[in-house]
């Protein structure tokens, strides 16, 4: 089973976005890696959409990005 | 010294490097009024950054290790690859190439060696090549290097700008590909074009392919055979064992071949030789049946016309002597078992020979099958008739037999072959004669009852021909001694142990001897055959008559010439023929020869014929005679008045002279109708300016009386007796005084 890590940083703007999701990729890096944690970012910037998953896929991580009325989930989990 | 830094400058500094670490992951820098200073520290965002970093670098590692080994995989895959793979610049400088490449175009040289040269440096075939390489199409080209067949593909490489950075060539050697796919054309070609049908099956016998000679054999079309099994063509003429015997062979050997008889579309049966095998795959698996069939149709055809020829006659098409005896010697062991007799017919055809010398083999050949035409039809269905050859033909009864029943079949067929046989147009008169026994009388065995059937059918000749005669062991000696003449004949004939001898013909009104006939003896023959009138017919009958009859019309113009050449002037010498000799379709020529071999002309000779020779075939002697006459020689009728004595003929033939027959000279002239008749056929010969001579004059008063009729030439024992030649040479000088009348 995956336990997703829910991060809504909405209302906030890079670079805010963009260090609260790394510091919690950080913490979280080997979980994401072995599969057994996703993490779902909220987020209202759009500027974050860019930021965030040319970062995490730097770091060798899987990311969808989904937009829709509420603002933007970006799901980001291992590439096993 | 320096002042160490405040607060503020420490906290400006901060800021700084963490905007500079942001915008290296690609954001935006921190603003003041976002995070106050606090803040900041509390978020760490060196610390995050610093972390994330960490992250990427591992990724990055792990990435690098990754690709390394991928890197490994694609360079031995490219090196292990078949075909020869060379990267090039555009300057056709190379960038790369396999060990594949390296071996076969750069004649082993190491591949670090190779980079950098250009492929005109290294291969010599690089120049041939210089068209595919420009062109870098991606299509396959072939041609040839080192004699050998090379398909090679030149592919463009583009850069991101999608302008040409690269060339990929790749070569393959495809000789073996080429020579497999011309030895497979030329299996298809030899499938296809083979006279032999082959069929192919899966292993559960459902046909997957088949040649068009298969279509042409059996009438059926591929696709109606396509699918089904060959049980279709099966014919139902074997047993259900010899399917069973096939299949088992073809289980425990793999192969099967033999004679099989299959039913065509049409439902005609076509015997076929067949050959079937079992195909496996490399784990010895079944998988298919391989079947080639030849039709044998026509060699079966010719099998049984062979057959037929070996143990028939060609001409007539009735059994022949093999398959004659071959049923007879069956037909003694089943008539022995059941005690029932068999009858035996062996049939000559009367002067045939002449026929044949005569009008040629062709009109006889005519007449044989017409003959045995009749005699098939007289016979039942259960009797064989055979031609033993020549002109000798035998028949064998099998049911019903008894003497009466034999003879009565003899009877028929003597009548039917006494009726004429039309043979291209023209009548041929023949008839028959027939030797019979029966078994087991006149023969325990088939080689008794064939030798005494032949012998009663001699016996049969003697008595008159056209008639039969049974078997009786009387004839046995009588065929004895006809054989002991035959073969004295033969060995006198070879060593010309014959003498002639003349009597002279007188011309009784100007006391001359004018000619002589030269009369044939034997002296050394057996005693029951010293004179012609005994010796002759066995002469003519074995045909040696006709060495004979050359040898006394060369022994008797040689002594005319040597007379000539003495002063002893004949005006010829006059010499008997036979049936036998005229009917020879050279005979004229023969007497030709013989006059230019021994230096006489026509006018030497005389021949004289009896008039039964004449008349068997008219047509004939005068064209023989009329060619004689051509060339001088003179034809007398000897014995005039005994035979058929047609006068037609005498108008129809060439004739100089007629011999009046001692049998109306004898009793001259007593008996007033020989007189009568002497007379006549003197008168008649005057008519029609023929010269008549009187044979067998004896005395005095018969010559007076012929002479008084106007006969005056005359050949009798009054003047002499026919003489050896020193005696007549002695006669002729001294004549007349010599002459000496009773």
């Amino acid at each position: 089973m995956t336990q997703t890590i829910d991060i809504d940083i909405r209302g906030q703007i890079c670079p805010s976005c963009l260090l609260l999701t790394l510091k919690e990729l950080n913490r979280n890096a080997a979980a994401i890696r072995s599969g057994a944690v996703k993490v779902a970012v909220l987020t209202d910037d759009r500027q974050a959409t860019a930021t965030i998953p040319a970062a995490a896929e730097r770091m060798g991580f899987l990311v969808e990005v989904q937009h829709d009325a509420a603002g933007y989930r970006i799901d980001i989990s291992g590439n096993a | 010294m320096d002042a160490p830094p405040t607060q503020q400058e420490t906290l400006r500094y901060i800021r700084a490097k963490v905007d500079q670490l942001l915008s290296v992951i690609g954001t935006q820098p921190l603003r003041p009024e976002e995070l106050d200073d606090q803040t900041l520290i509390s978020l760490d965002p060196i610390g995050i950054v610093a972390d994330s970093f960490r992250l990427v670098n591992s990724h990055l590692n792990t990435t690098i290790e990754q690709l390394q080994i991928a890197q490994n995989e694609i360079r031995t895959i490219f090196d292990t690859v078949g075909a020869a793979i060379v990267v090039l610049d555009l300057q056709d400088r190379i960038e790369d190439c396999n060990r594949r490449a390296c071996d076969w175009l750069f004649n082993g040289q190491p591949r670090e060696t190779v980079i950098g040269k250009t492929a005109l440096e290294l291969c010599p075939c690089a120049a041939s090549l210089h068209d595919i390489r420009s062109r870098a199409d991606g299509v396959p080209q072939t041609t040839t290097m080192d004699g050998r067949e090379v398909q090679v593909v030149a592919t463009r490489i583009l850069n991101d700008a999608g302008q040409p950075a690269k060339t990929v060539m790749l070569f393959s050697d495809i000789t073996e590909q080429k020579k497999t796919e011309h030895n497979l054309r030329l299996y298809a070609e030899v499938f296809g074009q083979v006279a032999e049908g082959i069929l192919i099956t899966d292993a559960d016998q459902h046909i997957i392919e088949i040649n068009e000679a298969v279509t042409r054999i059996t009438g059926y079309a591929r696709e109606e055979l396509l699918g089904h099994s060959p049980g279709m063509f099966g014919s139902g003429l074997h047993e259900a064992s010899f399917y069973e015997a096939l299949w088992r062979s073809v289980d425990e050997h793999g192969y099967w071949q033999g004679e099989i008889s299959d039913r065509r579309k049409d439902g005609a049966v076509i015997p076929l030789l067949q050959s079937i095998s079992a195909a496996h795959n490399a784990d010895g698996q079944l998988t298919h049946y391989i079947a080639v069939m030849t039709d044998i149709s026509s060699i079966k055809e010719a099998q049984t016309r062979l057959d037929f020829l070996a143990h028939h006659d060609l001409l007539t098409e009735l059994p022949n002597r093999l398959l004659f005896n071959d049923r007879l010697c069956h037909a003694i062991e089943r008539a022995s078992r059941e005690k029932q007799p068999l009858a035996l017919l062996f049939i000559d055809l009367d002067r045939f020979k002449n026929i044949n010398d005569s009008l040629g083999h062709h009109i006889g050949d005519l007449l044989l099958i017409e003959a045995a035409q009749r005699l098939r039809k007289l016979v039942r269905r259960a009797d064989t008739v055979s031609r033993l050859g020549g002109d000798e033909f035998v028949v064998l009864m099998e049911t019903s037999v008894t003497h009466v029943t034999a003879v009565n079949l003899a009877e028929k067929i003597v009548a039917a072959f006494q009726r004429p046989f039309l043979v291209n147009d023209q009548e041929l008169h023949i008839g028959c004669s027939i030797g019979i026994t029966l078994f087991p009388d006149d023969g325990a065995d088939a080689m008794t009852l064939m030798k005494n059937a032949d012998v009663a059918m001699y016996r049969a000749k003697e008595a008159g021909r056209n008639g039969y005669m049974r078997y009786s062991g009387e004839h046995s000696a009588a065929m004895r001694l006809k054989l002991e003449l035959d073969n004295a004949l033969r060995t006198a004939v070879g060593k010309q142990a014959f003498e002639l001898h003349y009597q002279p013909i007188i011309d009784i009104r100007n006391r001359r001897v004018t000619a002589c006939e030269a009369l044939i003896r034997w002296p050394s023959g057996p005693a029951t055959a010293r004179t012609p009138d005994l010796f002759i017919p066995a002469a003519e009958e074995t045909r040696l008559i006709l060495p004979l009859g050359r040898w006394i019309i060369r022994e008797a113009l040689r002594k005319q010439r040597s007379w000539r050449e003495q002063g002893l002037s004949l005006d010829y010498v006059s010499v008997n023929i036979s049936m036998v000799q005229i009917t020879q379709a050279d005979f004229a020529g023969q007497i030709i020869d013989l006059l230019a071999e021994t230096g006489t002309v026509g006018t030497d000779l005389q021949i004289e014929l009896t008039e039964n020779v004449l008349m068997a075939d008219t047509e004939h002697c005068a064209r023989v005679l009329s060619h004689l006459r051509e060339h001088g020689i003179r034809v007398a009728i000897d014995d005039f008045g005994t035979g058929y004595s047609s006068l037609s003929y005498l108008k129809q033939l060439p004739i100089d002279n007629l011999k009046i027959d001692r049998s109306f000279v004898r009793d001259i002239p007593g008996d007033q109708n020989d007189c009568a008749i002497a007379a006549a056929v003197i008168g008649l010969a005057r008519t029609l300016g023929l010269d008549a001579i009187a044979e067998g004059i004896e005395t005095i008063e018969q010559q007076d009386y012929l002479a008084s009729i106007g006969c005056d030439k005359v050949q009798g024992y009054l003047h002499a007796r026919p003489m050896p030649a020193p005696e007549f040479e002695s006669f002729v000088i001294r004549y007349p005084e010599s002459d000496d009348p009773l």
